[in-house]
């Protein structure tokens, strides 16, 4: 008797699972369409997701780092929206000015020097764990004591060794002092001298 | 290469920087300023404590420039008299500070 109700309990468990799990939607449809297309027109870049991934560094991670973190949603909306339409308004200045437009003097120079096809917004990202006070050669070996000539030294051992070629860091000190450098921070972290057991 | 260590070699970390070269297509290099330490006896562990002994290197302004990605990780010194330091491979430091 037990064995007849834990086979029926089993078989109404087993049919719950079946009639709640099936693969009726949508997305897996049209997978059965793709070979057809694939086959007819070439790949499908439409369906690259690579478009909306990169959309959000513009339109949601730029403008949450903007806010204050308090009702961010409203925020991010405002500053991607504003951001969008000064763009808007630039390029349409920009091809106003292509075709000989006659704008006002202070219009052109704010275009000259707010310039959307010289200077592309390319929306690097500063980390946070980087020393403000360096940024060339000059002030990374001020900061660390090294001299200059001994971190270039290194820097070309280090290109010459490792890097093929095509990619080695330029071997004239000169050009290497005005190549860009950030120092990053390092963590200072407690450790435990010997035969200590609390910091 | 340095017997026990198997091809590695403790050194001190100066600094971790990054170098944009605008040359070449504006590539970022992530590097390491390092002060390798040599290994004492060819890396081989000594009979004594059966451990690997490594040396301060006598020129202090060494300056070695590495990948960031070729450090494997932190190592543990026990300063041993002049210079010198035995490479802990055995326990981790909370425990050693407990046991000696």
């Amino acid at each position: 008797m037990r064995d007849a109700e834990r086979e029926e309990e089993t078989e109404r468990r087993m049919d719950l699972i079946f009639c709640e799990s099936h693969f009726n939607f949508i997305k897996m449809h049209l997978l059965s369409h793709f070979y057809d297309h694939i086959r007819q027109f070439g790949n499908i870049p439409m369906y690259s997701t690579e478009f909306g991934e990169l959309a959000y560094k513009t339109q949601l991670k730029a403008g949450w780092r903007q806010s204050n973190k308090n009702d961010a949603s409203r925020q991010i909306v405002q500053c991607y929206s504003g951001q969008h339409g000064i763009q808007m308004r630039l390029l349409n200045l920009e091809s106003l000015r292509r075709c000989i437009a006659d704008l006002s003097h202070d219009v052109v120079e704010q275009l000259d020097t707010t310039s959307t096809t010289t200077v592309p917004d390319i929306g690097r990202r500063m980390l946070k764990g980087r020393r403000d006070d360096v940024c060339n050669m000059a002030d990374f070996s001020q900061v660390l004591g090294v001299s200059i000539q001994i971190i270039c030294r290194g820097l070309i051992r280090y290109s010459r060794h490792n890097l093929p070629p095509e990619r080695r860091l330029p071997q004239d000190p000169e050009i290497l002092e005005s190549l860009p450098v950030e120092l990053l921070i390092q963590l200072e972290i407690p450790v435990l001298a010997i035969q200590e057991t609390e910091i | 290469m340095y017997g026990a260590l198997r091809g590695r070699l403790s050194a001190k970390l100066v600094a971790l920087f990054k170098i944009r070269d605008y040359r070449c297509e504006d590539r970022v290099r992530r590097l390491a300023g390092v002060q390798f330490v040599s290994a004492v006896n060819s890396g081989w562990i000594s009979d004594v404590h059966s451990l690997v002994e490594v040396q301060m290197k006598e020129d202090a302004r060494e300056f070695t420039v590495v990948d960031i990605g070729t450090i494997l990780g932190l190592t543990h010194l026990i300063p041993e008299g002049d210079q010198r330091c035995i490479v802990n491979s055995r326990i981790n430091l909370r425990i050693f500070n407990k046991v000696y």
